[in-house]
């Protein structure tokens, strides 16, 4: 396994998560009833629920929230040995709404370069803003976030975003 | 689980696993249909053989727009509109579409085991059996399955029956072999004469349809072929109908949450009354509908492995 260090304990995923990601929705320019998250397969999920969670609690607004499989998008299934399930994507209406796209960690870009062609396969938004807990560099596409939770270099190693819901802990390592 | 496989030949060979995730796969797909662009991206670039060597409208449109869904390109080949007509081998034939550089051929043919002799012969063509003799139709019994787990919640214990000529169909042979893997509860009813040998050490075996029905979920009909009648194997169809079908009295009796399928085309009357076929408990068009999703599942399922 490598060493293994801790970026984010649960206390520091709840701060990363709270003031880095959420408490800025509040203060853009943008009015949040007219906004929708996606949450990109599985962390993306779970995420962009905290998030929405977040928010109803603050504001007593319900955004609604979507889940979408990039799989049918990629550009790199000749080198995917281990192909994951398909799973259900469910995108509420994006026309003309803001979406938010929510995402455990930006590293290449394709997958949300992905997402953005599966979001405009079923409809035109206002705009899409990227909001990740974790950006390292790498990128292989033009595509940068707009909301981060947390910035690292772990050069050759990979990080891991543990979450309540799969892996009983809040935490992002680096292996 | 992943998928291992490049051709889908039956349900005989699978197991509990594979079928199960052709299945969820096949949910995730669904969603595609109903959208205002029904397309993904996924095959782009592929090119896929429809090779049909018999007649069939359903299955063969089914699996088109499966391709065209996945944004796959799709060639449809007919054997009386082909070199069939003029005695090219089976053989020769998908060589040549291999050579035209198709990647997934769907085979329909007469002979059981035409898909098996394809699968095995091209390594680097991935072969899906769309109905091949007595033998197995894979997609069809995928479909059903689906069709009823969606409905019912889960295939674990649930009492299917399957009436009519289960000798001659491929159908019910695929339905048996992956029901049975994945829980269900399978039991046949028809004439004796239309019974395999030896199936009563497989399923439970009815011959009064009466009897049969007590207490299943769901009650799936086969097409009888009027050349069966002709054959000797039944005496008409009115007697067939008065026996086997579902007839308006047997309508009446049966509970809401029962669920009728039929794999089409229907012969209204035979089989089942139009009551029935077009009543609230049939679910023949949502098999109709849920067939591209399934198609959609295994043609992605294959690609993912000749991508390899």
């Amino acid at each position: 396994m490598g060493r293994e260090k801790v970026i984010l304990d649960p206390s520091g995923f709840r701060r990363a998560l709270e003031s880095r990601l959420c408490q800025p929705l509040l203060s853009e320019g943008f009015p949040l009833s007219d906004v929708v998250l996606i949450g990109i397969y599985t962390r993306g999920v779970y995420l962009a629920h905290r998030i929405q969670r977040w928010i109803k609690r603050r504001t007593g607004m319900s955004l609604p929230v979507g889940e979408i499989d990039i799989n049918l998008y990629r550009d790199d299934f000749v080198r995917r040995f281990d192909l994951p399930q398909v799973r259900r994507t469910n995108l509420p209406n994006v026309t003309d709404k803001g979406v938010l796209l929510v995402d455990d960690v930006l590293f290449t870009g394709r997958t949300a370069r992905a997402a953005l062609s599966a979001i405009i396969d079923v409809g035109r938004p206002a705009f899409v803003k990227m909001m990740v807990l974790v950006q390292r560099p790498g990128r292989e596409m033009p595509i940068c976030a707009d909301f981060v939770g947390v910035e690292v270099d772990p050069k050759d190693r990979r990080v891991y975003v543990e979450l309540k819901e799969v892996d009983g802990k809040d935490r992002v390592v680096v292996r | 689980m992943v998928w291992k496989r490049k051709d889908l030949v039956g349900l005989k060979g699978l197991s509990r696993e594979e079928i199960g995730l052709i299945l969820e796969t096949a949910a995730s797909f669904k969603e595609v249909l109903f959208r205002e662009v029904k397309k993904v991206p996924t095959l782009r670039g592929w090119t896929i053989a429809n090779l049909f060597f018999e007649p069939s409208t359903r299955t063969r449109v089914s699996f088109e727009l499966a391709g065209k869904r996945l944004s796959a390109d799709m060639v449809n080949v007919s054997a009386s509109s082909s070199s069939v007509v003029k005695g090219e081998t089976l053989l020769d034939t998908a060589k040549n579409l291999r050579a035209l550089v198709c990647d997934i051929i769907v085979l329909r043919h007469s002979l059981a085991g035409a898909c098996h002799l394809l699968a095995s012969r091209l390594p680097d063509v991935g072969v899906i059996n769309a109905g091949d003799g007595m033998n197995e139709h894979p997609t069809q019994a995928l479909l059903d399955m689906f069709t009823i787990r969606e409905r019912l919640g889960t295939l674990e214990g649930i009492k299917v029956l399957i009436v009519g000529d289960i000798l001659h169909s491929r159908v019910a042979r695929s339905n048996i072999w992956g029901l049975t893997k994945m829980g269900a509860d399978v039991s046949v009813c028809g004439p004796v004469s239309l019974l395999p040998r030896g199936i009563e050490k497989v399923v439970k075996v009815y011959t009064d349809l009466d009897e049969a029905m007590k207490g299943k979920d769901v009650l799936m009909f086969l097409r009888i072929q009027r050349e069966r009648q002709e054959a000797g194997l039944f005496p008409s169809l009115r007697e067939y109908h008065r026996l086997y079908g579902l007839t308006e009295e047997r309508l009446k009796r049966l509970a809401t949450k029962v669920i009728l399928m039929h794999p089409g085309p229907v012969n209204r009357g035979v089989e089942m009354v139009p009551a029935g076929v077009d009543g609230e408990n049939s679910v023949i068009l949502e098999q109709v509908t849920n067939g591209v999703a399934v198609r959609m599942a295994v043609l992605y399922l294959v690609s993912t492995v000749l991508r390899r």
